[in-house]
């Protein structure tokens, strides 16, 4: 293998599977970055055994074919810190690689390609187009609940159900929910659900292109992304999905509107005084108005902020967390935000006053029953 | 079976002598053996309050002809040993013909009886032993043993007994230990006439599931080496729990204690094990029984072995293997489960560290900390705190550095806060999206009815569904979600411990829930989670202890760090 590079190029490069390749494993070899040089192309390819990426990158100059494993982290810094100026790469019988520029060599040991695993087939895999613009979209309404626990795993993941006459993702982590729905989407096969672990969908979402289509080829547990210069492959999240429309109240019939950006910079400001272990705040309602207060006992702080909003209902208290309040408002691209509420406990429904076209696009949030009601 | 005898004086002297019956838990099981002993398919307890009023067995076995009733009653009068060779030998689980005897001289029994030979069925009463009355009766197969006020007639005695709680406490670990040592016969407890529970003939595993709980898989072991033959479930690695509640070892259909059995299993899992945790086994062991003495200990639940050296290296043996074996892999579903930490993700946690910083200008007026360890002495910025090991919170002090403890911290603050809703408001209650079901053991269920009202208060939301199901709608703001089922069971497992030992209520329920719901050594924490930890740490009352009395905090000095490097 030889060939030469531009520092930029490369670097570029490596950076696109830089997230994936782990810093300590307790497989070493996954600490390497695969080169694999053709007649036209290098391709990098990094893995943690879960989800792999290879990139394409142009080089230069290209001498002789070949591949080999290499360090990652040496590799990335040192080309890292090198100005941009073409690099060659030679790789000698002793799997030794010498990267020389006009300034000097380094030289490092390399690993043979036949112990870097081997990428996933995708043999007998099910394409399906995407519009990368709405998957875009999707995810990035959803992705932000994911759960981050391990002990229920089916929920460590966006679920993406691809059906005749829509689409869907949604994700949960047991306390909020997020639900978006295109109906403008057809498909002409049978439906396809899977569960897609959320660092795919965040290196997804670094990937898509603004405008055009997106091809996935799916398998038996796992999913490619195949993008300009790079594919994606990841596992899927094993399990099945909980039943997800049977939580979603249908009879909240208490309506709050208020503003956006209003409600988030208040929630914000009085969250500051909240414990920092439970970020709780608290929601008084009343005819047209919202107070939000909080208190963290512990530190002797405490905070209160009201503001108008539209509601002609009976006073209510209620408790949430203050980070899940803001994540869901952060969702939220209509000025305007809706909250449908039945009582303390039951679970606030979230939406934009008015949706886009085609869409359908809804929040759960789970509150905290406060204190005061246990003694009415 | 053969018909009531006394037993000669020879034969009085080699029984192991001592009082059987001291509370209403010993009157259960004594009943109990006698109608195992009777060839029972069916048997049925019934208790009314917590013993005391009354115990009651009711068999379908044999039963007693009114001669032998009649007799059953008097010291040393046993139908189920005649001679030293039967001592030697002993094939039921009664034998020495006094539980009847010392039972009706403390209570006022009436037992009812009927013996297939005869065509009428026996009632004899009897108050403090003595026999007040015999009626005829109409036959039903089977014989029915109701002991009445207890203890009633010697308060001496009757002062000795736990709370009623405590007693129906052991009450139920006799049931489920009977249940558990005679799996193939139908249950029935019935507790104060209507909380029952009924368990039908099943299989050895759906009978452990009824005892245990869903909780834990189990792996199955059966062995039949040296004449002996053992089977057994054992909990896997990483599975125990955090009391000896469910270990249990049956010999020949005795449950028994034996240390030496427990210490071969224990060392089987050696280093397996974490601090605290328990393994879950239950060991059935069958086996000759010219080869156990069980005339040990008027209870009969001590055992000697002809050969100890053998059984301990047996079941230390056949315990590792498993333990070796491919039963250890956990199951898929596990795997996936464990497969995830790679894409451990934490989306949602921005940090919060400015919002800590302004906080600190405010808290400092208000709430002034200890002065012995202030983290603040002269400092303007927040000091540098470093995570070591996922285990303990390291900072630089004026006098040296400082250690904290993490999950102890964490403890005490926890235990606090809940020994604060005793008296006052209790904190709030996260409702969750999806409620967790959850199948209860009858030790568990049991315990959770002792502290749901605790466990309201901390902030638990939990709803009875059916016997012993209940559904968790919601949790403390503590609690790490995903994980609720888990924690609420150490809980009970904990509480139970705990109270065993006679502490105050409230103190039992706050040290089990601050001990199980605290971030554990291992969890690795972000900056704005040490900074609020240390303090919350420093707002309680004894910041220096948790409360177990461990040190949460250890500050090591310049000079002995000087000291240390010779200077
Ligand atoms: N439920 C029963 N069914 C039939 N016989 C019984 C029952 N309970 C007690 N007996 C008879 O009463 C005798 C005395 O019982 P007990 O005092 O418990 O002594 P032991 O069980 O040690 O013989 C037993 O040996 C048995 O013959
Ligand atoms: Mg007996």
């Amino acid at each position: 293998m030889k060939f030469t590079i531009l520092q930029n190029d490369l670097l570029e490069a490596l950076q696109r599977i830089s997230g994936v390749v782990p810093t300590r494993s307790t497989t070493p070899i996954l600490e390497n970055i695969l080169f694999e040089l053709d007649e036209e192309k290098l391709k990098i390819t990094g893995t943690d055994l879960e989800i792999s990426i290879t990139t394409g990158v142009t080089p230069k100059k290209i001498e002789q074919t070949g591949s080999i494993a290499l360090p990652a982290r040496v590799i990335t810094e040192m080309i890292r810190s090198l100005p941009a100026i073409p690099v060659q790469f030679e790789l000698d019988e002793t799997k030794r690689v010498r990267i020389t520029t006009d300034q000097g060599y380094y030289q490092v040991a390399g690993i043979s390609r036949n112990e870097f695993p081997d990428n996933p087939s995708l043999s007998e895999a099910r394409s399906i187009e995407l519009k990368n613009d709405l998957l875009r979209r999707m995810f990035s309404k959803t992705i932000f609940a994911v759960s981050s626990e391990e002990l229920r795993p089916a929920l460590m993941g966006v679920y993406m159900q691809i059906m005749p006459d829509e689409f869907r993702m949604v994700a949960t982590d047991g306390h909020r929910l997020s639900k978006i729905i295109d109906s403008s989407f057809r498909f002409d096969e049978a439906g396809i659900q899977m569960i897609i672990p959320p660092k795919a969908v965040q290196i997804a979402l670094k990937n898509l292109n603004e405008e055009g289509n997106i091809k996935l080829q799916l398998n038996q547990g796992g999913l490619c992304f195949i993008f300009d210069n790079t594919t994606l492959y990841t596992r899927l999240v094993e399990g099945e999905y909980p039943d997800y429309e049977k939580v979603i109240p249908r009879d909240n019939d208490k309506k709050m509107v208020v503003d956006r950006s209003l409600l988030m910079a208040t929630v914000k400001r009085v969250s500051l005084f909240s414990s920092a272990l439970t970020h709780q705040v608290r929601f008084s309602l009343s005819q047209n108005r919202l107070a939000v207060c909080s208190e963290d006992a512990d530190i002797g702080g405490e905070a209160r902020e009201e503001l108008n909003v539209e509601y002609n209902d009976e006073p209510m208290e209620l408790g949430y967390n203050a980070q899940y309040i803001l994540d869901i408002l952060k969702h939220v691209d209509d000025d305007k935000v809706v909250f449908t509420l039945k009582n303390p406990v039951r679970a606030a429904v979230v939406k934009p006053l008015s949706q886009k076209e085609n869409e359908s696009f809804m929040m759960l949030i789970m509150p905290i029953k406060l204190n005061s009601q246990e003694h009415q | 079976m053969a018909s009531i005898h006394l037993l000669s004086d020879l034969m009085m002297k080699r029984i192991a002598a001592g009082e059987v019956v001291e509370r209403p838990a010993s009157v259960a099981k004594e009943l109990i053996e006698n109608a195992l002993d009777a060839g029972s398919s069916r048997i049925l307890l019934r208790i009314e309050e917590s013993g005391v009023s009354l115990i009651e067995v009711t068999d379908d076995g044999n039963g007693m002809t009114e001669e032998d009733v009649l007799l059953c009653c008097r010291r040393h009068a046993t139908s189920k040993i005649r001679d030293e060779e039967d001592l030697e030998a002993i094939t039921t689980l009664g034998f020495r013909g006094e539980a009847l005897a010392s039972i009706s001289a403390v209570s006022r029994m009436v037992i009812t009886t009927c013996h297939q030979s005869e065509n009428e069925g026996t009632q004899v009463l009897l108050e403090s032993g003595e026999i007040r009355e015999v009626l005829k009766v109409a036959p039903r197969k089977g014989t029915t043993v109701s002991v009445r006020d207890l203890f009633a007639a010697v308060p001496a005695r009757r002062k000795f007994l736990k709370t009623p709680v405590t007693e129906l406490r052991h009450l139920i670990r006799v049931f489920r230990t009977m249940v558990l040592s005679h799996p193939k016969i139908d249950w029935t407890l019935q507790v104060n006439g209507d909380k029952t529970m009924h368990l039908l003939r099943n299989t050895l595993e759906e009978r452990l599931n009824d005892v245990l709980g869903d909780s834990r898989e189990l792996i199955h072991i059966h062995r039949s080496v040296s004449g002996l033959n053992i089977e057994a479930w054992i909990s896997r690695p990483g599975d125990g729990r955090k009391s000896r509640e469910n270990q249990f070892v049956f010999i020949n259909g005795r449950a028994v204690q034996n240390r030496s059995l427990s210490h071969a299993v224990l060392s089987a899992y050696g280093n397996r094990l974490g601090r605290g945790e328990y393994p879950v086994y239950i060991l059935y062991i069958e086996m000759d029984p010219r080869l156990v003495d069980v005339n040990v200990h008027p209870m009969k639940s001590e055992v000697r072995f002809q050969d100890e050296h053998l059984i301990y290296n047996l079941i230390r043996k056949i315990t590792e293997d498993a333990l070796r074996g491919p039963a250890v892999i956990p199951d898929l579903h596990l795997i996936t489960k464990k497969r995830g930490s790679n894409l451990r993700f934490r989306g949602n946690e921005t940090p919060r560290l400015s919002s800590q910083l302004s906080l600190e200008a405010q808290s400092t007026e208000t709430a002034p900390l200890p002065a012995s360890v202030s983290f603040r002495e002269g400092e303007k910025r927040f000091p540098e705190l470093w995570q070591i090991h996922n285990r303990y919170i390291l900072s630089q002090i004026k006098s040296g550095i400082t250690i904290i403890d993490q999950h102890v911290a964490h403890e005490r603050i926890l235990y606090e806060k809940v020994l604060a809703c005793k008296k006052s408001a209790p904190g709030g209650s996260q409702q969750l999206l999806f409620p967790q079901t959850l199948q209860l053991s009858i030790d568990d269920y049991s315990t959770l009815t002792e502290i749901n009202t605790a466990l309201e208060r901390i902030g638990f939301g939990l709803k009875e569904f059916g016997k012993q199901t209940v559904v968790i709608e919601s949790v403390p703001l503590d609690i790490r979600k995903g994980n609720e089922k888990d924690i609420l069971l150490d809980i009970l497992d904990d509480y139970r411990e705990n109270r065993g030992t006679g502490e105050d209520f409230w103190d039992a329920v706050a040290k089990s829930y601050a001990c199980k719901s605290a971030v554990k050594s291992g969890d690795s924490l972000t900056l704005p989670e040490m900074t609020s930890l240390i303090d919350q740490l420093f707002a309680t009352s004894e910041p220096y202890f948790c409360p177990h009395g461990r040190p949460i905090i250890v500050n090591l000095s310049l000079e002995e760090i000087d000291r240390r490097f010779g200077r």
